[in-house]
Order: structure tokens, then C-alpha cells, then sequence
């Protein structure tokens, strides 16, 4: 009986050896347990997906796994105060989105929960201009029919997007100063799908969101100009608003946080990871499918990137004042 | 081979139906513990899923599914506690026929029941996607917007002793789900400062609270009379009973079927809605009105089959126009994502034998889930033998680790107790639970709705146009006058027949 002892002793050194390594947070070694990932939004939203594609390739790459835990909710403000929060060792990571966060953290202020300095981006890998679309059988075939029509009927159209103070909001916001016109804008409950429905089934005149969300419903609707500087490589044939003159930035992009804090080891390997695993021509391949940009940016780039979106938003965020 | 039959005949192979059998187990189990729900099952399956070909990640993902609302009936009829939200007139209707005596019945009646409304469900995903996709289409803002008030009207059917008292509690439920931010405008209301009611109330506490522990406080109440929730007898003809009832109604079923394809295809609106408005329509339409909230298997029947069929038909605007209608139907779209199948019309074209294959397994996973749940009910039905002593501790702790587990949070706890103790002593005053929840259910959908129609009642100059001339708004405004008639009618009958009936037994 006594070789029973002897495992029982083993076993309960080997577990506090495993517990006060655990506790002192030595970053020698990391990953050395499973990494929770918070996700901001719904199960199969954006937010979800993109964890959900890297999820196998990274913890093929770690050795750990990853724990995808939905904390949603208040526009993504309960994930993010909630990643703001956590502690500092590098398990704790959670998925970001731009430029949702900032202008939370712009309108609502300490409501929010959370303010920008405390979360630290380590990667950002995907984003996704806005679109203004139509329906495939709207009688406007182009953006300058729809500009010609609201200036003839102000207030008129219906522009159905993702709730208010948003990024849907903001961008229209932007057009119709751009554009000198007046539309109704229609927030939509509950994410870019009903928002979708309600363009396809006819009940908006337009709709505006992220343009990934068109290039998957293409059978069904047109998109009239997307923001940013270049076409898209899914949508060749689109122009940009910027193509009429119209300056229209917002754009959507997606990240990977964690709280301010963490080790700089643990950012750096993360991102080195991360960004290995978007690089695959396979991923590289269905992102640009789904009518995403891909980002590469590590810690730094990623730090000035924030940095540049908090300054841009600070002016364009009077829009919705 | 055309890919319908070849659909069918892959369904039809062990891989497959191995497949469906661990689907719906697992589905099962997880629709029996409070606090997870089937979205929550889908997304610890969703990384299994990576490792398989598209079609068995969507032939399990499907079935575990539906099984998960048949799950949720089971501790819903046993112990008063809802599986998932969907389980709430289960929880009403079914607890009663236990406490009767009834209940091999009453789990019986709702797998069944629960096995049919899969049938219904699949056979509708099956042969009616093209025009009921296209009649999803037509419910935008102001339509969701009266759909939401046409559920209120079902407040009748739950409001018990007092009507007014009814209305107060649904309205008290309304209120309820206005904590947390704005749907559509942004604003944070009634938060008091705290993050965690940032996201509102969450709904699996609530429904803990306001349904399950004012039951658990009743048991021990009367631990001293009832030392068991119900004596337990063994009936042999317990199943045939329930076939006989249950395949002797057919307007019954019909009525429930058509509500749950409806509810299931209407975007943003899913089971929980689903088996309130067939119960609502049962009772409305019964010659047995008084067994109501007194455990009428009409109204268990009608619930069950009605949230089970939402199931496959929530998958008609996901498979044809790529839309996902819940959160389950977003997590199979995000499953094919993944696989690199762009969800659209590709899916009836280039894959068209995966998509079928699928569309059947969810038929065939009706029948596959009537012999697992046999088998669990027989052996769960044993549960009614521990003395209350036991048995109402377990389901508190149970509540508990519910309530935590929908987010992993003690606030949520926190939430269950206090809703719990204010719906025992509001029932002591003769209000119910029934129509809290109602009231926090139908909140969300009723208010975002309503912001959305304004905003396009201003694009369009008229909010006649947009709330009364649009004919799915005019239909669905005058069945709200109707039902509200109609519900009333029914109302002042059933207090005719049964004056001062005490509300039900531990009403």
C-alpha cells in the first residue's frame, strides 16, 4: 500500500509545482494553459468568425488551446470592459473591432466601462470598407442616380444600417455631408444580418454596413460605391465614393487585444502567430473570398494604427453629436 | 442521382445516422442543464467541427439542435426549471401534470410532441424553403414590430386569477427588458452604474427566478403534507396514452405546426415566442379550457411541438438567402464559413447534396430523437422519487450553477435570487410569472422594432402607411384586435365555469 502514497505525494508536489508556476506568471514558456479569447458579439457574428478561423492553426502553433467565451452585449462594450479588466498574463485575450470601440469610448465616455489605454492591441488582421447598396432591382444603377434622387427628395430615402452611433451611422453621416443631401437613416436591431433582410425584402430603400456583408449577398443586391482609397479586389467593378469626389473613410477592421499590461513577450508572440497563420495562402485565399482586406499588423503598427483612428474619429464623431 | 434522393439515401447510412444519435444525446443533455442553451452547445461543438467534412458538422450541429428543445422539457415538467427559455410553458404546463401524478405522461407527451414538431420542421425546410423564404422576406421593422404586440395579446392564456393583474406583470416585464443599452439608439438606461447591466437582464436568471423558485419555495412550503413533488406510480400504458391523446387532435397539431413554421421563418423571433403563441392558440380554441396552467396536456402538446419545429424552419432564410434568423442558424452558417462554403445560392447548386443531406437529417433526427428519449425517459422519470427534502435544495443549487453559467457570473446569480424572492411573495399576492416573462421576452423585439418603423415612418411622411397600410402590418394589427377580443371572451368564460378556483394547485 505504500507505493499508493508515494503517487499520492508525487502527484500533490507536481500540482503545487504546477500551481506556483501559475501563480508567479512567468512569461518563460508561454502558453503553458489554455488561452481564453472573449468574443464581444453574438456567436456567428464577425467577431466569432474571425477567432473561429485562426482557433485550430494557433493552437496547433501555441501547444495550448484556445477558450472562445461570448461576453455580449452593449455594442461590444460588456466583452471589452470586461477584457479591460482581466488580468494581465497574456490568458486572457479578446477579439477588438474598429472603429466600434472608439467611438464608444468618444460618445459615452466613462459609460463605455472601459477606455482605450486599457486594452493593448496585438494584432490586427482583417478589415472591411462600408458599402452603401441597393437592391439588384432598385432603379438606382449607380451612385449618381441615388445623390440626384435625394436632392430632389430630401429626406426621402431610407437608409437602413446597424443601429445608431455606429459605424453604419457614422459613414452615412459622412456621405450626406460629402454629398450635400438628406436621408433617413433607419438603425436596425441585432447585427449586419437583419439589416440585410430588411434591404433584400424591400422594407429600406438602401442599406449601409460593412461590404463583406454584400459580397456574400451579391445574387441579391448592388453596391453603389464602397469608402476607402481602393476598389476592392472582390468587387472590381465597384467604385469607390471616392471615384465622385466624395470623402468617405469609415471602415471596419477587426483585432486581437489583451489587457494593458501584459508582457511584451506575450505580445510578441502572440502576434508573431497570429499574423504566421493569416499569412497561409489558404486563409489569405478565404478572407479576400468573403470580401475582407487582410492586415498584417504586429504590436506596433498595430499601437499606431489605434493611435491614428482615435484622432480621426475625435473630428468625425461631431457628425453624430 | 438527383441530389434530393441522394440526400436521402446518405441520411440513411450509418455514418450519418451515428451522427444524429450522438447529436441528439448530446443535445439532449445540454437542453436539460439550466443555464445551457443550444447556442451555447453549438459553439463547445463548432471547433469539433473542424476536423469533419461540411456535411456531418452540419448533420450533428442539426441535430443537436432540435434535441436540445426536447431536453429542456425535462427538468421543465420535473422540477419547475426551464432547460433553455424555450421550455417556459413546459415549465407551467408540464410541472402540473407531474405534480398530479402524471409524469411518465407529461415527459412522454413532450418528447413526442417534440419529435413531431422536428417532422413538421424538417418536412417544411424540405418541401416549402423557396416560398416560405420568400414570405420571411416580408416581415420587416413594423411587422416584427406587430408581431411583438400581437404576443402581448397572449397575455390572456397566463394572466391567472386577475386579468389586471396579468397586465401588471407583463408590464413589469416590459420594463424589465429596457435595463441595459438602447437596441437601436445607443443610451444605457437603468444600469445604475453597473458594467454588468450594460448588457441588460440576462434572460436564463430571469426566467429562474420568475418561474422555478417561487415552485422550489412552494415545495417546501408543504414539505410537511407532500414529502414527494408527486406520489410516484409505475404505468405500463403511460406511452400509449399519450399517443392516443396526442394523434387524436389533429387540429391541435396542425394549429401548433403552423405557428411554429411561421414563428420559425419570421427573423429574430424563435422558440421561446414560438410554443407561448401555440399554447396561447390551444387554449383559446379548447373545449378544456379549465385544465389550463392545471396541466393540460393540450397546452404541453402544443408548446413542444411548436418550439421543435422552429428548429429546422429558423434554417429556411439561412439555406436560401444566406441570412441567419438566431443565433443557432448564425453558428451553422459561421460552421460552413469555415469550410469555405460561402452560404447563398451555391448551397442548392454546387451543393446541393450536402444541403439536402442535411435538410433530411433533420427530419430523420425527429425519429432518432424519439428512441434516445425514450430511453432517458424512462430513467429520468425517476427523479420525481427523491423526497422533497433533497430534492428542492438540488434544484436551487442547480439554479444556481445555471445562473452562472450562462456568462460565468455571480451578478447573474445575484439577479436569479432577487427575481426569485419577488416572484414568490408577487405570487402570494395572486400575480403570476407567466406573464413577467412574457413581458421579457417580448420587450426586445417589440422596442427595436418600433424605433426602426418611426425612423421609416419619417422617410415615408405617413406612419399610417407604415403601421396600418402595409398589408402584413394590417393583417397582423387586426389579428391583435382579434386575439385581444377573442382572448378576453375566453377570459370572462373560463371565470364563468370555474368561480374562484384557487389558482391551480400551489398556484
Amino acid at each position: 500500500m505504500r507505493w499508493r502514497w508515494t503517487v499520492a505525494c508525487v502527484a500533490a508536489l507536481g500540482a503545487a509545482g504546477a500551481l506556483a508556476m501559475a501563480a508567479s506568471g512567468a512569461p518563460s514558456g508561454y502558453p503553458s494553459r489554455p488561452i481564453t479569447w472573449l468574443v464581444a458579439f453574438a456567436p456567428g457574428g464577425q467577431s466569432d468568425v474571425e477567432v473561429r478561423r485562426v482557433q485550430p492553426h494557433l493552437e496547433k502553433l501555441l501547444g495550448v488551446r484556445i477558450l472562445v467565451e461570448y461576453r455580449t452585449g452593449g455594442g461590444g462594450a460588456v466583452g471589452w470592459s470586461e477584457l479591460a479588466r482581466a488580468r494581465p498574463d497574456g490568458y486572457t485575450v479578446g477579439g477588438l473591432v474598429m472603429p466600434h470601440m472608439v467611438i464608444q469610448t468618444l460618445l459615452r465616455g466613462a459609460e463605455a466601462g472601459y477606455r482605450l489605454d486599457q486594452i493593448r492591441s496585438i494584432a490586427w488582421t482583417v478589415s472591411a470598407p462600408n458599402a452603401l447598396m441597393v437592391r439588384r432591382d432598385s432603379p438606382f444603377r449607380t451612385l449618381r442616380d441615388f445623390v440626384e434622387y435625394a436632392k430632389a427628395n430630401p429626406g426621402r430615402l431610407a437608409v437602413g444600417g446597424v443601429e445608431r452611433l455606429s459605424p453604419s451611422d457614422l459613414s452615412l453621416a459622412q456621405f450626406m455631408q460629402a454629398a450635400g443631401i438628406r436621408l433617413t437613416y433607419v438603425p436596425i436591431a441585432g447585427g449586419a444580418g437583419p439589416v440585410m433582410t430588411s434591404l433584400i425584402g424591400g422594407h429600406v430603400d438602401a442599406a449601409t454596413t460593412a461590404a463583406s456583408h454584400g459580397v456574400r449577398h451579391k445574387d441579391q443586391v448592388r453596391i453603389l460605391a464602397v469608402s476607402g482609397k481602393q476598389r476592392m479586389k472582390a468587387l472590381p467593378d465597384v467604385p469607390t465614393f471616392a471615384e465622385f469626389g466624395y470623402n468617405v473613410t469609415v471602415e471596419t477592421s477587426w483585432g486581437v487585444g489583451a489587457p494593458a499590461g501584459v508582457p511584451a513577450e506575450v505580445v510578441t508572440k502572440l502576434s508573431q502567430a497570429l499574423l504566421q497563420v493569416m499569412r497561409t495562402p489558404e486563409i489569405r485565399k478565404a478572407v479576400e473570398e468573403e470580401g475582407l482586406t487582410p492586415l498584417y499588423f504586429g504590436p506596433a503598427e498595430s499601437q499606431a494604427y489605434v493611435n491614428r483612428l482615435v484622432s480621426t474619429y475625435r473630428e468625425l464623431v461631431n457628425l453624430l453629436r | 442521382m438527383d441530389p434530393v434522393w441522394q440526400g436521402l439515401l446518405n441520411v440513411l447510412t450509418p455514418h450519418y445516422l451515428l451522427l444524429m444519435a450522438v447529436g441528439v444525446a448530446v443535445g439532449s443533455v445540454v437542453g436539460a442543464l439550466p443555464g445551457f442553451t443550444a447556442t451555447m452547445g453549438l459553439t463547445i461543438l463548432l471547433p469539433f467541427t473542424f476536423v469533419m467534412d461540411p456535411t456531418s458538422a452540419l448533420v450533428l450541429m442539426g441535430a443537436l439542435w432540435g434535441s436540445a428543445h426536447f431536453g429542456d422539457a425535462i427538468p421543465a415538467c420535473l422540477v419547475a426549471t426551464p432547460g433553455t427559455p424555450s421550455a417556459v410553458v413546459t415549465v407551467i404546463e408540464g410541472h402540473q401534470l407531474v405534480r398530479r401524478g402524471k409524469a411518465a405522461q407529461a415527459l412522454y407527451t413532450a418528447l413526442l410532441a417534440s419529435a413531431l414538431g422536428q417532422l413538421v420542421g424538417g418536412f417544411s425546410l424540405l418541401a416549402l424553403a423557396e416560398p416560405l423564404a420568400r414570405l420571411s422576406l416580408q416581415f420587416g421593422p413594423p411587422e416584427l414590430f406587430w408581431v411583438g404586440i400581437f404576443g402581448l395579446s397572449m397575455m390572456a392564456s397566463l394572466a391567472g386569477q386577475s386579468l389586471l393583474k396579468g397586465i401588471a406583470g407583463a408590464a413589469l416585464g416590459l420594463l424589465l427588458s429596457t435595463v441595459g443599452v438602447a437596441q437601436t439608439e445607443g443610451m444605457v438606461r437603468y444600469a445604475f452604474g453597473l458594467p454588468q447591466l450594460q448588457g441588460g437582464v440576462e434572460l436564463v436568471p430571469a426566467l429562474i427566478g420568475f418561474l422555478t423558485v417561487p415552485e422550489v419555495l412552494g415545495m417546501v412550503e408543504r414539505r410537511r403534507e407532500e414529502r414527494y413533488v408527486a406520489e410516484y406510480r409505475s404505468q405500463p400504458g403511460a406511452l400509449w396514452d399519450v399517443f392516443r391523446e396526442t394523434l387524436t387532435k389533429p387540429f391541435l397539431l396542425l394549429r401548433a405546426s403552423v405557428v411554429g413554421v411561421i414563428v420559425g421563418i419570421v427573423p429574430a423571433i424563435g422558440g421561446p415566442v414560438a410554443s407561448l403563441a401555440a399554447y396561447n392558440e390551444a387554449w383559446r380554441s379548447s373545449g378544456k379550457r379549465a385544465e389550463f396552467r392545471r396541466g393540460s396536456m393540450e397546452g404541453l402538446i402544443a408548446a413542444e411541438l411548436a418550439n421543435n419545429a422552429v428548429a429546422p424552419t429558423d434554417m429556411i432564410p439561412t439555406l436560401a438567402l444566406g441570412i441567419p434568423g438566431s443565433g443557432p442558424a448564425a453558428l451553422l452558417m459561421a460552421a460552413l464559413l469555415l469550410q469555405g462554403i460561402q452560404p447563398g445560392r451555391n448551397l442548392f447548386t454546387a451543393h446541393a447534396t450536402m444541403t439536402y443531406t442535411f435538410i433530411w437529417s433533420t427530419l430523420v433526427s425527429g425519429i432518432v430523437l424519439f428512441v434516445v428519449g425514450l430511453a432517458m425517459v424512462r430513467l429520468l422519470v425517476q427523479i420525481i422519487r427523491v423526497p422533497v427534502y433533497l430534492l428542492a435544495p438540488l434544484v436551487l443549487t442547480l439554479s444556481v450553477v445555471g445562473s452562472f453559467a450562462v456568462r460565468n457570473n455571480f451578478f447573474d446569480v445575484g439577479t436569479m435570487v432577487v427575481f426569485g424572492v419577488l416572484a414568490y411573495f408577487l405570487r402570494k399576492m395572486g400575480f403570476e410569472g407567466g406573464p413577467v416573462v412574457l413581458g421579457l421576452l417580448l420587450g426586445p423585439i417589440i422596442e427595436p422594432q418600433l424605433m426602426s418603423s418611426l425612423a421609416l415612418a419619417q422617410a415615408r411622411g405617413s406612419f399610417v402607411e407604415v403601421f396600418l397600410l402595409r398589408p402584413y402590418s394590417a393583417l397582423f394589427a387586426l389579428l391583435t384586435l382579434w386575439s385581444l377580443l377573442r382572448g378576453l371572451k375566453g377570459w370572462q368564460m373560463m371565470q364563468r365555469v370555474q368561480p374562484a378556483t384557487p389558482a391551480g394547485p400551489g398556484g
